[in-house]
């Protein structure tokens, strides 16, 4: 089932000393949007011209405010929908063209966990339905294989196997993560998109299930697309940050840097913003005014300039490219200047 | 005289032979003026005695206590009509998810004016005036237009400003914020909190900020109270209860934040989870979770002792370097 393609198709560099696992290039998602009767639609650049690499066994997080673009690019890479342009290469095949035969190959590939367990795990099932499903549609196992596995999945994941046959309710909110990350792994996938894993979980639980995610990742070499809005689970999970900002990426670096130096105002705001115990650890409050503009609608320029304090003339008219800077890579116009 | 003095608050839901003890015999005491953070898990208990506070519990659930004064009043023995008359306007609440709390089919003029209209006089023009006044406060842009838009047309920041404008629409001297934050992005979250301190600061109103976010409180209460399954486990000041927290529990909370695990492989944990209705240990609650715990913790429940500012419930309270103290070594 997890057999390579030998073939090397154009466009993905051979395999490196790291290996990249996912690779996006120019990934664009416009969908349209209603304006009424007799009018034009609209396009929401949900996801506009987005690249970036995920190698085996590292993890990228995806930072960024409501409306960002974070979800929907979970939703192409995880091949829900078809992205509108761009190429998104998994495992040296594109997944964005939308090849049905590629795409059933990859899908098992490629998994989800979601960010609250009680919506995602359906309460009707039990575990053992919920981890054997994607057993019965992907392999050929018979079905005392299928719970042999089964099993052994909910040991990995800190869960006692003799819970086989209870509902999603009967279990804590920590353990219900632990089954819905049990189901991701079922079919051991290489890349796992986890949207806010932790966000509904609280402090106590959100420690559990966040070493869970380490150590599965160094025993099967999973690659995560971490996609959060709490800056200090990312600044302990992550490898490398990637910050969007209305279907754009404003800054990506690894994760040192961008903590210890963040280029792009956006992301300096971000880290300002975010409450910290340590009085020592608080930053002078960079504060941002208003909300994110909106994507049907965004503004001219760098999106970020109705925002962004240091913006002058030239943002307000020309869309700043991601460009190398310090090791990092960042958007900016000014970012010589006030780096 | 403090403004909120409450003693002994209990809170059931369930039969009288087996009842669920949502909070067990709470101790709160608010100054005027004060910012107070209500800290815990979900299931501590800390919404719930807001909302016992508030009158907002309906049967089956039952609200006792030996006192529950504001301002010097008992608001368990006041006559309802007069309980009615003082919430909603001396206290006030904002509550979590403003997507939820807003009624959809009222335009935010409407919401705001009727609150107005029950506990101030006023004709329709002036009522409409302090209305745009009060979106004026809580920083709204464009507020002559906001005013007859409909929730679902503000953004989730924008309604939780609406929310915030409800609230302290009547001048209340204690407002609650159950989760104002939760629902928020970061950038709007700070935004919100410099909000409500700014609105505390200018009105001398007293602030109690219920949150399960530790960094939240850190950065803006004065003095904080840990909730644990129904109980308060710890009260004492900001720099107290961060820098040397006195029980087992509030240091591992702080343990498994991992803003405090830099540099570290894997982060501490607590062990387990919160007691629900059938599993409460008969000794200290945390006694089945915590590091230090000695059988005679899960006999004996510890009460909540110590000087009036920094209460701890514990056996063996921790020193200032962390170590439980009270023979702890000798029994261990």
């Amino acid at each position: 089932m997890t057999e390579r393609s030998t073939s090397i198709q154009p466009g993905m560099p051979t395999t490196t000393a790291s290996e990249v696992l996912l690779r996006a290039d120019k990934l664009t998602k416009h969908y349209p949007v209603s304006q009424g009767w007799l009018k034009p639609k609209a396009v929401s650049r949900a996801l506009d011209g987005v690249s970036f690499t995920l190698e085996a066994g590292k993890t990228l997080a995806v930072v960024g405010e409501s409306g960002c673009g974070k979800s929907t690019l979970a939703r192409q890479i995880t091949m829900i929908e078809t992205p509108t342009a761009g190429a998104l290469w998994l495992d040296g095949k594109n997944i964005a063209a939308g090849d049905t035969r590629i795409l059933k190959e990859a899908r098992p590939l490629v998994q989800m966990v979601f960010q609250n367990p009680d919506a995602s795990l359906n309460p009707r099932k039990k575990v053992a339905a919920m981890l054997e499903e994607p057993l019965i549609i992907n392999t050929r196992l018979s079905g005392v294989e299928r719970m042999e596995k089964a099993k052994e999945m909910m040991k990995q994941v800190g869960l006692r196997p003799e819970f086989y046959g209870r509902y999603p309710h009967m279990f804590s909110g920590g353990q219900r993560q632990r089954i819905a990350i049990a189901r991701a792994l079922m079919l051991s996938p290489k890349v796992i998109v986890a949207d806010e894993p932790v966000s509904a979980l609280d402090v106590s639980i959100q420690a559990q299930v966040l070493n869970l995610l380490m150590d599965i990742q160094q025993k099967t070499r999973v690659a995560y697309l971490f996609i959060s809005h709490n800056l200090s689970v990312v600044e302990h999970i992550a490898d490398e940050v990637m910050v969007m900002y209305l279907g754009k990426v404003v800054e990506y670096g690894s994760k040192a840097d961008t903590f210890s130096r963040p280029l792009h105002p956006y992301t300096r705001a971000l880290l300002a913003s975010t409450p910290r115990i340590d009085p020592a650890q608080r930053q002078v409050r960079l504060m941002l005014d208003g909300e994110l503009p909106s994507p049907l609608n965004p503004p001219a320029g760098c999106a970020f300039h109705s925002r962004c304090p240091h913006a002058i003339e030239q943002c307000r008219r020309e869309v700043p490219v991601l460009e190398d800077f310090n090791g990092s890579r960042v958007a900016c116009h000014r970012i010589r200047e006030i780096a | 005289m403090a403004l909120l003095d409450i003693q002994q608050l209990r809170v059931e839901f369930g039969s009288d032979a087996h009842p669920f003890i949502a909070v067990d015999d709470l101790d709160l005491h608010i100054e005027q003026g004060e910012v107070i953070g209500i800290v815990g898990e979900s299931g501590s208990g800390k919404s719930v005695a807001s909302l016992a506070l508030m009158g907002l519990i309906d049967y089956p659930g039952r609200v006792k206590a030996e006192r529950m004064a504001f301002d010097g009043r008992d608001l368990l023995k006041m006559p309802e009509r007069e309980r009615r008359a003082l919430l909603g306007k001396d206290i006030a609440m904002i509550f979590q998810n403003p997507m939820t709390s807003l009624n959809p089919s009222f335009t935010v003029a409407y919401q705001l004016i009727e609150t107005l209209r029950v506990h101030q006089k006023g004709s329709k023009t002036e009522l409409r005036a302090r209305a745009l006044e009060l979106l004026t406060q809580v920083n709204i842009p464009d507020p002559e237009r906001r005013l007859d838009a409909y929730p679902h047309q503000l953004s989730g920041g924008m309604s939780q400003r609406v929310m915030v404008a409800i609230a302290i629409a009547c001048n209340p001297r204690l407002l609650i914020a159950d989760e104002p934050t939760t629902a928020l992005d970061v950038t709007v979250q700070a935004q919100m909190l410099d909000l409500l301190l700014q609105l505390q600061r200018e009105r001398g109103m007293a602030l109690m900020l219920i949150t399960h976010d530790l960094s939240v409180v850190a950065q803006t209460a004065q003095r904080v109270v840990v909730m644990y399954a129904g109980q308060v486990l710890e009260t004492g000041t900001v720099p107290a209860i961060f820098n040397a927290p006195q029980h087992p529990y509030t240091q591992a909370l702080l343990a498994a934040l991992p803003e405090n695990n830099s540099g570290r492989e894997r982060l501490q944990t607590i062990p387990g989870m919160v007691p629900g209705q059938y599993d409460r240990p008969s000794g200290c609650l945390l006694s089945p979770r915590c590091a230090y715990a000695l059988p005679y913790c899960s006999e004996v429940r510890p009460a909540l002792s110590g000087p009036a500012h920094a209460n701890v419930r514990c056996h063996f309270p921790l020193d200032s370097s962390g170590r439980p103290t009270n023979q702890w070594q000798k029994a261990s």
